[in-house]
């Protein structure tokens, strides 16, 4: 009989299986009544409803996005470095490129789908349907956040190969960049986060025009994107596993 | 020792140095000027590494660069200079042919906890593409003794099952040659004799080659045909045991007689005898001169008219060839 390797799909299945387990479970469990305990109605007007949807939004984007993902992702990267998990894999039929595209897939649609529903718990509770596109909106925004800090842990994950250097390195960082640059600029996650809420809001007239717009959703793509090419390129064809 | 038949014009020559060559007709590793640094670290410095289909030992000291080479033969490790292929492939741009082929247990595990050890094995008999998975799995967990752990979380097993599980883990891929660093390390006296004669097994019924790294040398006696003895990143001897047991170790013989003090006292006296002394009523001596020594002995023993009750010459173990050519480094 003859041999059928899996490859990408099995160490999707794998990363998830042994990153997405105890005490991540717990931790994000706890995030979500959090987050779902924190809106309040202010009124039954939809434009205060809105920014009721928008709290715990905010919550997730500046604060326990950036904890989850720092921890999850120095774990997944920085961490199975210093176990010796990666020389492993990588002595088994396994690429690099699909290793590394297999971690960082995994952990990412799935704490992408996780904050999606944690939100979504939100939607009852205000009266909002589900197809609200302003909901749409704060996604938007979670996943530009979650791109950036994704690429940047990873990148600093790959450098350091310390799992607790590696998460608060980049904890530090992004905290730090976020009080330096202040609330309303679109380098912070807080004023990139407020910038295209007010964009795109129908009901609220901020006086945001379309270029802070732009940056706002330009400036973590396009970090993320470098990011993610220069850690790609250095794990897969330059990373020595020792 | 080597010696030659004719057969009218035909000279056939028997011997080690022609087992050797034969043994490497078709190298499974084969380096040559491998350098490795780390830093200021020179960790292999022109390492030439040989070695053949078979059973294939790998000694060194602590530090000596076994490690950094099982690294670059799998493609985790990029050398500095010089080549290095296994099945005649390059290590670092044909890697993943080569892991396909190959089976690992490193010396630190690094096993998922949280995983029972029967999904882990799922899990790595599913990458390599291992047919029949669940059957596989069984009889894999049956081999190495883990039968009834299988359901159990891997962070709940002890060192020497964690162990047995990276051998199952190593050998589940059905590969053709296996590297192995420290595979008897935590595994009891039992469980030991059982998985050198596992290895031996699949060799023998399936033709698997192994490198074995270790620091149990009485392991490497019982299963190898080569060693490979590195040390400070490089190659100081290799090839059969047979040939660097004959190069190293000195003719040791044990005798056993009525009067072992005796016979002492006169061996003690020849000029052939480079060392005797008494272990356990035994008389031992290195002898210098085998040819003589056969000679001599019959002679003393009769005129101090000893009864010769054993006499026994001891090979050269892989611990005194270690040890000759480590101590001389």
């Amino acid at each position: 009989m003859s041999k059928r390797p899996e490859g990408f799909f099995r160490l999707v299945i794998w990363e998830l299986e042994e990153y997405l387990s105890f005490p991540l479970l717990e931790f994000l469990i706890f995030v979500t009544i959090f987050l779902v305990l924190s809106p309040h109605i202010s009124s039954w007007e939809f434009v205060d409803r809105y920014q009721d949807l928008k709290r715990p939004a905010t919550n997730l984007i500046t604060l326990f996005l950036v904890f989850i993902v720092g921890a999850v992702f120095s774990r997944s990267f920085a961490g199975s470095f210093a176990k010796g998990e990666v020389k492993m894999l990588l002595s088994y039929p396994v690429k690099r490129w699909k290793l590394f595209l297999a971690k960082f897939s995994a952990l990412f649609l799935s704490l992408f789908a996780l904050f999606s529903v944690i939100l979504a718990f939100n939607l009852p509770l205000l009266a909002l349907s589900p197809l609200e596109p302003m909901f749409y909106v704060t996604l938007l925004g979670v996943l530009l956040q979650l791109m950036f800090v994704c690429s940047i842990t990873v990148t600093i994950s790959l450098i350091v190969k310390k799992e607790v250097i590696a998460a608060l390195f980049s904890i530090v960082l992004l905290f730090g960049i976020d009080v330096t640059c202040g609330d309303v600029s679109y380098l912070s996650s807080s004023g990139r986060f407020d910038i295209i809420f007010n964009y795109l809001n129908p009901y609220v007239f901020t006086g945001t025009i379309f270029s802070e717009f732009v940056n706002a959703v330009a400036f973590p793509l396009v970090v993320s994107a470098v990011l993610f090419a220069l850690s790609f390129v250095y794990f897969t064809y330059v990373m020595q596993i020792d | 020792m080597d010696f030659s038949v004719k057969f009218g014009d035909l000279s056939v020559k028997f011997g080690g140095a022609l087992w050797g060559e034969r043994m490497m007709s078709s190298p499974i590793i084969s380096t040559s000027g491998l350098v490795k640094s780390f830093g200021n670290n020179l960790a292999l410095n022109e390492l030439e590494l040989q070695v053949p289909k078979g059973i294939s030992g790998f000694i060194g000291k602590n530090g000596a660069g076994k490690t950094t080479t099982i690294s670059i033969l799998l493609g985790l490790l990029k050398p500095n200079r010089g080549k290095a292929t296994v099945f005649g492939m390059d290590c670092w741009r044909d890697s993943f042919e080569i892991r396909s082929r190959v089976g690992v247990l490193h010396e630190n595990n690094a096993f998922p906890g949280g995983f029972t050890g029967k999904r882990f094995l799922e899990h790595v008999a599913r990458i390599y593409g291992t047919p029949q998975t669940k059957i596989r799995i069984k009889e894999s967990l049956k081999e190495v003794g883990l039968s009834g752990a299988e359901d159990k979380h891997i962070k709940t097993y002890s060192a020497g099952m964690t162990r047995r599980l990276g051998l199952a883990q190593a050998l589940i891929g059905d590969p053709e040659f296996v590297i192995l660093d420290e595979p008897t390390a935590n595994i009891d006296p039992l469980g030991r004799t059982a998985l050198l004669d596992r290895i031996k097994e699949l060799h023998t019924e399936r033709g698997t080659s192994f490198l074995i790294s270790t620091h149990i040398l009485s392991d490497l006696e019982k299963v190898c045909s080569w060693l490979s003895i590195i040390d400070s990143g490089k190659i100081v001897d290799q090839g059969p045991i047979k040939e660097l047991a004959k190069k190293y170790s000195a003719d040791i013989y044990k005798i056993e007689v009525s009067d072992p003090n005796l016979l002492l006292e006169n061996v003690q006296q020849l000029t052939i005898i480079e060392k005797a002394w008494i272990d356990d009523g035994k008389v031992y001596c290195k002898v210098s001169h085998t040819n003589e020594f056969y000679e001599e002995l019959p002679r003393i023993t009769a005129k101090l008219r000893l009864q010769l009750k054993g006499f026994q010459h001891i090979r050269g173990t892989i611990e005194e060839i270690y040890r000759e050519i480590a101590g001389n480094e």
